[in-house]
């Protein structure tokens, strides 16, 4: 995502002529019982749980979310911005502070044990917008997910407002 | 999966149900596990002085965490861990580690999809019992049986 820019969000010609191209692909690593464990616990379940109400000929199944955090990319801390971020999420050349705008989830297949997850990010659009503190930057981003069948699990659009 | 929700009497449902409220704090030890597992390096989800210096009171609540707080909510309700189908959110004002976050939902409509049927809900996730910090709505598959 953007450098950490005190001064205010700012927007490269360049990145708003990426508007409607895929800006990231990436394909996850197979996901264990591990990730799974840890995406329940850290959400307030219960890890040692995962998988005991399986069918033994079925593989476990993770919760509806998780193929989100499947695809996160691993970055290295030297290739991380100051304040933690990662360079740039699928859109280089928007800068500024950034928190969560909103987000829409559908889920269309259930992740398992042994799936590999790929994500197809695309920019759909980039707002410029005047914020009662300063002007505000909405970069909404749309993802699709395929497993390694190539079956679509799941779509996530997601909207970072950099300010 | 594991966090098998806890099945909770449906019965019938209809438009205006209210689902049963969830709540839920997550402390600044829930947001190390959550950045672990979800790989969220940013700093304003755990370094409180970054976070005031951004212009926060204390470290966010990660979003996607407020997510899945409204997945349980319905997954609870359904009893089913894998009913949800569509859930659409927007982030109104941050939650803080530490505050009491309340999770509601209540039914807009019930419907079908491919001989399922659905519900439409409406979300919103208060704290201090009446700021808004994330609205939303989401579709769910309904067990059989719960439509009159």
């Amino acid at each position: 995502m953007g450098t950490n820019n005190s001064t205010g969000p700012t927007v490269t010609d360049a990145a708003r002529a990426l508007i409607g191209s895929v800006t990231a692909t990436y394909r996850s690593d197979p996901v264990s019982v591990r990730q799974i464990r840890e995406y329940v616990a850290a959400t307030g379940g219960r890890p040692e749980l995962v998988g005991v109400d399986a069918h033994p000929d079925e593989p476990v199944c993770a919760p509806p979310l998780f193929f989100h955090a499947a695809c996160r990319r691993v970055v290295a801390e030297v290739d991380l911005q100051p304040d933690g971020q990662y360079p740039f999420l699928g859109v280089p050349g928007v800068s500024g502070r950034t928190m969560a705008g909103g987000s829409k989830y559908e889920v269309l297949g259930r992740v398992g044990v042994g799936d590999t997850l790929t994500v197809t990010e695309r920019l759909q659009r980039i707002a410029e917008k005047q914020g009662t503190s300063g002007p505000l930057v909405f970069v909404t981003t749309e993802s699709s997910y395929h497993n390694q069948a190539g079956e679509l699990v799941a779509r996530y659009e997601q909207t970072v407002i950099f300010r | 999966m594991s966090a098998a929700p806890e099945r909770t009497a449906l019965g019938e449902v209809a438009p205006g149900d209210a689902l049963p409220v969830l709540h839920r704090t997550a402390t600044r030890l829930t947001l190390f596990l959550f950045g672990v597992a979800y790989w969220t390096s940013h700093r304003i989800h755990y370094d409180v002085e970054a976070a005031r210096a951004e212009g926060f009171d204390d470290v966010l609540v990660t979003a996607n965490l407020l997510s899945a707080y409204n997945v349980e909510l319905l997954t609870r309700w359904t009893g089913d861990p894998y009913c949800l189908l569509t859930l659409e959110e927007r982030n109104v004002a941050p939650a803080f580690a530490d505050e009491p976050l309340t999770v509601t939902g209540r039914v807009l409509e019930v419907g079908a999809r491919g001989g399922a049927t659905t519900a439409r809900c409406s979300l919103l996730i208060t704290k201090h019992h009446s700021t808004a910090v994330v609205s939303g709505t989401a579709t769910v598959l309904l067990p059989p049986h719960t439509v009159s």
